[in-house]
């Protein structure tokens, strides 16, 4: 995340583990040759996801984590295909921002 | 004229451009000109200065507040130009010269007589990969930075690209300026 000048700006997220300005390398060319379709999550669209998945599934995701989720919301599957998520981290490290934010 | 061609010790003068004052690097450069120094070395400021301390760090956040950027930095060299006897080494960071784009970048060093920049995060690999041709076409020579760690076949190729200009040996394994 840069300026016109190339200078790095201060990045915002709820989430700790986005709250970075920089980006690998590999997912960089991934989305420049569009093998890969790069979404972007509100704070507000994450933490819909962590209720829902722990209400249906009783699984805390990480903050993290609940942005893929929420990323389910903006897609279309056709009925049968199988979707895959990376839930990388646990939320019992995001629970004190859980009980600040979720009518849990 | 290349004051690193001969062998002699080299006094070097380092100011970070656009610190205390944005207009402050041109009148520094041209009151400095009498003074004993062989060359100046021109700091582009960078917002993350990572292989700089403190107070490099400091001078480069005022820098960018006051409004400094590249495209600036070469109107004002190139407002001084004919008035300076002094070589200029410029030294700053890959992304702000990326996005710049380093053809535009070396032209502009070109046009303005700078002959030597420092780059500290391009890497040899790098800079051969994708720049050396830029480098050559505009006779532009860049000063790598070694350490005691580094390979010798990669300080080969440093004393071959760095023939007009200097190597950085850098001291420890640090950032610039005075340790607590």
């Amino acid at each position: 995340m840069q300026d016109e000048f190339g200078q790095v700006v201060e990045p915002y997220s709820l989430s700790a583990g986005l709250d970075y300005p920089g980006m690998g390398p590999l997912h960089a060319h991934s989305i420049s040759t569009k093998r890969t379709q790069a979404i972007s999550i509100t704070d507000d669209e994450a933490l819909i996801a962590v209720q829902q998945l722990t209400r249906n599934e009783g699984i805390i995701p990480a903050l993290e984590s609940a942005h893929a989720l929420a990323a389910l919301n903006k897609m279309s599957f056709s009925e049968n295909e199988i979707v895959v998520v990376n839930l990388s981290g646990r939320g019992d490290k995001d629970l004190n921002i859980y009980f600040e934010t979720c009518d849990i | 004229m290349n004051p690193f061609k001969s062998e002699t010790k080299k006094i070097g003068l380092f100011v970070t451009a656009g610190y205390p004052l944005l207009d402050s690097t041109t009148k520094w450069i041209e009151q400095i000109q009498d003074k004993k120094f062989d060359f100046i070395e021109i700091g582009m400021p960078f917002s993350d200065p990572l292989a700089d301390g403190p107070v490099i760090q400091k001078s480069s956040e005022v820098a960018l507040k006051n409004g400094m950027n590249m495209r600036l930095l070469f109107e004002q060299i190139s407002s001084i130009k004919d008035n300076i006897q002094l070589p200029i080494v410029l030294m700053g960071y890959l992304n702000p010269v990326f996005q710049f784009g380093m053809d535009n970048f070396l032209a502009k060093c070109e046009e303005t007589g700078i002959q030597h920049v420092i780059l500290p995060d391009m890497s040899v690999e790098i800079y051969e990969r994708f720049y050396q041709t830029s480098f050559e076409k505009y006779n532009i020579s860049n000063c790598f930075l070694i350490t005691t760690q580094t390979p010798e076949n990669i300080l080969n190729k440093v004393k071959m690209y760095s023939s007009n200009s200097f190597v950085y040996l850098v001291s420890s394994n640090s950032t610039t300026g005075e340790k607590d």
